[in-house]
Parts: C-alpha cells; structure tokens; sequence
C-alpha cells in the first residue's frame, strides 16, 4: 500500500499568536531597541556596540534592525548539551522541551524531615540527588541559594554539591563574574579540561538582566565570560506586567523580546557564533499583595507567546513552569504544577525551570520536584499523542473479538499496552479499601516518603575520587580568594 | 528442582504457552507425575506471577498471557490428574446476575483464577438465580462468584444467596461477590462469604476457600 503525505502522528501543541501577531510583535521590539534603546553602563560592551554601529548617548544603546538582524544570523538555532560523564543529553532546539529545578531560593523545604528552613548547602545536594533520580527531570539547577556559607562564595560550593550528586546538565545563575570563572574553572576539572567542557557543554549559564531594558555592568560581565567560552547561556530578565514591564501581556512580550534580543546582541558581538537563548521570565506582580506570582496562568500565556517570536528567529527558548504559590504540598500546588506543566509543553519551549519552587519562588522542595515528575509523566503522554496507522486503528482487532468480547488476551494488547498507557507512579488509583489498607495516605504523603526512599536508596553514579578531591581544593581556593 | 520443572515455571512466567506445553509433555514422557508437575512447575511459575503482579512489575495482559501459558500445559495434565484422582486446585462457577450485561470484570476473574489453577465454568452475563442453583447442584463448584455494575443489578446477587438457601444448597459452595459498586459491607449484608475488590484477590480469596493459599 502507499498513501502519500499521511501524518502519522500529529503530536498535540497549542499557538497562541497568528502569523501577523509575531510580525507585528517582532517589529514593535524592533522598534523598542532602536527608538527607546537599553541602559547600559559596561565600557566594554559600549565600545563593541558603537564599533558595530550602534548609537550611544551617555548611558543608552540604541540598535537599528540591521545589526540586530546580524546578530540573529550569527547565534546558532541549537545547543546541543552533555550530561556530567561527557554523554549526549539535551538538543535544544525546535519545540522539544526539557524540564528542570528551580533555583535561588533562600529557603528549602527539607527533604529528609519536611520542614522549612534557611537554604544550606547540604539541601543543594539532596536536591540534586533527588532530581538525578527522577526519569522526567532532565537538568538541574542549584535547588536554592545558601545561607550557610559566605554569599559571594556560594557558587562554589553550590556548582560543587550539584556536580557531586547528579550526572545531569546543570543551569548555574553565578552570583558574580569571578564566582562564574570559577565554577568554570571547577567545570573544566570535571569534564577533563577547559576545551572538553568547551566541546561538550554540561552547564549553561543563566545571567539576569533587569527590567525594563537595564543591563548591569555585572550581568554583562557574565554574559562575556560565557560568550569567551562558548558556554551557553540563557539571559533571563523578569517581566512583571504593570510593574516591570506593560501591563498587557502583548507589551510585556514586545519588552521581553527587546531585552532578549539586546543580550543576544551582546553575546554575538563579543564572539559571533556563541550560543545564547531568546528568552525571559514572566513573573505576575500580585496588585493586592504586591508579591510576585510563580504561577499564575498569565505566566504561561507570556512565555508561550514570547517563545513563538524566538521559535519564529530559529532561538531556543525559556520557560518557568512546575512552580507553586502555596506554602504547603496541596491541591493548589498540584493545580499549580500541572497546569504550568503542560501548558508549557504545549507551547515546545525548550528549557523549563523552576519545577519544585514553592512560596512565589521563596522555598525549593524536593517534594514539590517528585510531584512535578509525575506531571510531567502525564504531560509528555497527553502531547506525544498517538499515531494513527493499520496497526493501530486495529481493524482486524476488532473484527477478531467481535460484539461482546474482550481485548484483555489479544497479542494486540500485549504488544502495546506499555507504549500506550502511561502509568503513573504516586497517583492514587487503587480502590478505596486498598487505599485505606496501604494506610490512607494522599498525594502529599506518598511523595513524602518516596523523596526520603530516594534520598536513603538512590545511587547517584560519583566522580572519580581525584576529581572530587580537586573540586575540593578549588572551592577551598576560590572562597580564600571571594572572600578578600 | 529439577530441570524440565524449572523450564516449565519459566515458560509461564514468561507468557510462552507454546513452551510450557512442550516442557510439559517433556515432563510426562520422562514419567513425572501430573501432580508433581502442577504443584512444583505450573503452579510455581503462577505464584511467581502473582506476586510479581502485586508489586506492580508486572500487568493484566502479561498474567493473562502466562494464565494462558499456565493452561496449554494443564490442558496436557487435567485428564491425567482426573484418572489418578488427584484433584485440581478446585472449581470456580462464576456469572454476572440478573439483569446486569457487563462481564469484563467478571471474565477478567475468570482467566485470574485459572492462572490459579481452577477449573471455571462461566454462566456469561444475565444470569437467572434458578441458573446458578441448577448449576451449583450439577457443577458442583467449590467457589461461586457473582459480579454486577449497578447498584440497580447488585440486589439480584441477594435474591441468588435466596435462592440457593431455598434450594438448600447454601453450604455447599462459598460465595464470592464483586463489582464496581459492592463492598464488604453489602456481601456482609447480603450473607455472602467475601467481597473482592479486584479480580487478583477474588482469584486469592477462591484459593484462601479451598485451602490452597
């Protein structure tokens, strides 16, 4: 049989602009960077931008569409990223999406006792070893910021915990330019030497420029650190409508394209061809309470729409999704979760962090992060979809067993039953009598103890023992010298 | 254990029926005892399964495969069991009542418990109460097992318990009960001897009656 341009499978997305809404987005950025410009105080980058033609007048850039354009053609339309070991993970690129931790928080809800407390190191790697373990958690950031170490130093010992605990791709924010060459320099020792971390990225780094349009010398520091590198990286400004950026989603999106465009202008300038995300936060400033929100529907709407313009450059794209507003493990922070989840995957942003936030991005949990797995698990079942061929429209099936029989005993079943049902694996879906017989416990109980079952039986593969004891005598280093 | 005993465990366990019949008459044609095979090859391999099931690495249309594996060797067994009097694990006599049409719970109990190792006779769906009387007078089953769907249907399960009390049969059979909408406070209620949840432990609950769990 031949039957020409058949789909077989369809896989399941939304968009949410038109054609004519990216064009007249993209344009309106555009617009932004030439007409309002980005303030922006770093000599360096003043003296690449105006040497590329751009206008400087005291402390603003303004970018015609040309060199931007330019800067576009420059940056590559995928990453491709190495776990730990030096294995082939992540291709970032197109609508394939991969779901990560969230990240900084000054407080962790504690893996081992469940109680909330100030972020220590030792939580980083319990996160991160409890991510390693989980199969829908591709990448990891470190799940918090510590309170129990000097703060200039905490890179260090957070890029150190993380590395120890999970052979994962990681996504590392430094909290400062010297901080970010040294983890550099800790990642080098891991993957062997500086070109085989340069050849097969394991991290991605994640430097914040502020909104609206405002480029600190210290960002930009960071941008080039990793640019001089070919480390990847993932600028990440905040839109908070009616705060930070339009209150309409349309105008937030329009700003988030601008500030992403600059950085990416940034990073090409400094090396043309260093990889560099199109991306952003969305963040919602809560008008009665003045906090900003981790999860509210607005959130993945914006990042949605802001990823379709990057998807229409060919960049990769940012997400935030798996986060929670609740302080406990309830029905908010399951609606939250799944919602975020899926919403995202729908929209193929590439990297999607934050699964695991709690508290508006206050508290990381590893609680929150094993929920999100079995999120994430019912998402990529829903998305993948099914394909639609001879096989499986199952005519013959159906023909064989007739009116009134069953499919429990066909080879059909069988053979696909695995591939077609997914099965969760915290969900409670046992009768009630066995429910309450295993000891009545919800959702929040059952991931209780499958994080500290992780935590107490989960092998995470370790470095060679010369590698930990250099990263050791690195951090050592590194801290006498933040320090000073 | 030996060799062609173990093979016949694993070739039940592994859903291969094609491999099962040919241990099996391996087994017979080197002189093994019929029961000796059921006991310490077929069987085995099952309970394997079972707990295997239990634990949840392993599913519905897997046991079903090795149930069907479990039976092409029986097939081979059964009339040698029956001549040397050897009794099988024991006979299940099963229905859906009165009034209900759906049987997919109540089939799924069925091949459960000749995974088991029990001799099922299925009266399929509707089923009249004189029909189950007639039947456990003639069949003679150690375990009868009723289903139903509805809370509209269940009632008949009553009305058969009824029936085979008139009939004074009542103690001659356990009574099993499940369904969607039963619990054990129905069965409780309605005098039967247990409720299953699901047809794994409604296969536990037959073997738990005849003494074989």
């Amino acid at each position: 049989m031949i039957q020409p341009s058949f789909v077989e499978n369809r896989s399941v997305f939304f968009r949410v602009l038109s054609d004519d809404q990216i064009w007249e987005i993209k344009r309106a950025a555009f617009d932004v960077l030439e007409k309002v410009g980005c303030e922006l105080l770093h000599e360096g980058a003043l003296q690449l931008l105006k040497e590329a033609g751009a206008v400087v007048r005291d402390n603003r850039v303004k970018l015609p569409q040309y060199i931007v354009e330019e800067c576009i053609r420059t940056a590559p339309k995928g990453i491709t990223i190495y776990d730990r070991d030096g294995r082939r993970a992540m291709e970032i690129e197109g609508r394939k999406s991969y779901y990560g931790t969230s990240t900084a928080s000054p407080n962790t809800k504690d893996a081992l006792t469940g109680e909330i407390h100030e972020t220590r190191v030792a939580d980083i790697g319990l996160g991160a070893k409890v991510a390693d373990a989980l199969p829908n958690i591709d990448w990891v950031m470190p799940m918090g910021s510590s309170q129990d170490v000097p703060p200039l130093a905490a890179d260090i010992y957070e890029f150190e915990a993380v590395v120890n605990n999970t052979t994962k791709p990681m996504v590392f924010i430094g909290y400062s330019p010297r901080g970010v060459e040294l983890v550099l320099e800790m990642a080098a020792e891991v993957a062997g030497g500086l070109d085989k971390l340069m050849e097969r990225p394991f991290l991605l780094l994640y430097p914040e420029p502020i909104s609206p349009l405002v480029f600190p010398d210290e960002v930009v520091e960071r941008m080039f650190i990793a640019a001089d590198l070919g480390i990847p990286q993932i600028p990440g400004p905040t839109a908070q409508p009616g705060a930070t950026s339009p209150i309409t989603i349309a105008g937030s999106v329009v700003q988030a394209i601008a500030e992403g465009l600059m950085s990416l202008v940034l990073v090409q300038l400094r090396m043309p061809g260093a990889p560099c995300f199109l991306s952003t936060n969305v963040g919602v400033f809560d008008m009665s309470t003045t906090k900003m929100c981790m999860a509210a529907p607005e959130t993945s709407l914006g990042l949605a729409a802001q990823a379709e313009v990057a998807q229409s450059f060919g960049l990769p794209t940012w997400g935030l999704a798996g986060a929670t507003d609740s302080k406990t493990l309830d029905a908010q922070a399951g609606i939250e979760s799944a919602f975020s989840i899926l919403a995202q995957g729908l929209a193929g942003l590439n990297l999607i962090h934050d699964v695991g936030y709690m508290d508006m991005g206050m508290i990381c949990s590893a609680d929150m992060l094993v929920m999100g797995n079995e999120a994430i698990g019912m998402a990529k079942r829903f998305i993948r979809s099914f394909e639609v061929n001879t096989r499986t429209l199952a005519r013959s099936v159906i023909e064989q067993v007739g009116p009134g029989g069953h499919f429990l005993q066909e080879d059909h079943t069988y053979d696909l039953f695995r591939e077609e049902l997914w099965r969760p694996t915290l969900l409670a879906r046992q009768g009630y009598d066995d429910w309450e017989q295993a000891g009545a416990k919800d959702m929040a109980q059952r991931i209780r103890e499958r994080v500290v079952e992780i935590i107490e039986s989960h092998q995470v593969s370790p470095l060679p023992d010369k590698t930990v004891a250099a990263l050791a005598k690195l951090r050592q280093k590194g801290e006498e010298e933040l320090n000073n | 254990m030996s060799d062609v005993l173990s093979s016949i465990s694993t070739a039940v366990i592994e859903g291969n029926a094609d491999g099962s019949a040919k241990f099996t008459q391996e087994a017979l044609d080197g002189g093994m005892e019929a029961s000796e095979i059921l006991d310490k090859g077929l069987m085995p391999g099952m309970d394997h399964v079972g707990v295997e099931f239990k634990a949840g690495n392993m599913f519905v249309p897997e046991v079903l495969r090795s149930a069907r594996a479990m039976q092409a060797g029986m097939d081979l067994i059964k009339p040698l069991l029956a001549e040397s009097g050897a009794s099988m694990t024991g006979k299940v006599l099963l229905g859906t009542v009165k009034g209900d049409l759906h049987d997919i719970g109540k089939n799924l109990v069925g091949m459960m418990c000749e995974g088991a190792g029990f001799e099922v006779k299925d009266l399929g769906k509707n089923v009249e109460p004189e029909a189950f009387v007639n039947e456990v007078k003639e069949y003679k089953p150690d375990v009868l097992g009723m289903s139903a769907l509805l809370t509209t249907t269940m009632r008949a399960m009553e009305h058969t318990i009824k029936a085979l009390e008139e009939a004074g049969l009542r103690d001659q059979v356990k009574i099993m009960i499940g369904g969607a909408p039963v619990t054990q406070s129905f069965a409780d209620q309605i005098g039967a001897d247990a409720y299953a949840s699901n047809a794994a432990s409604a296969a536990e609950m037959a073997k738990k009656f005849v003494g074989k769990a």
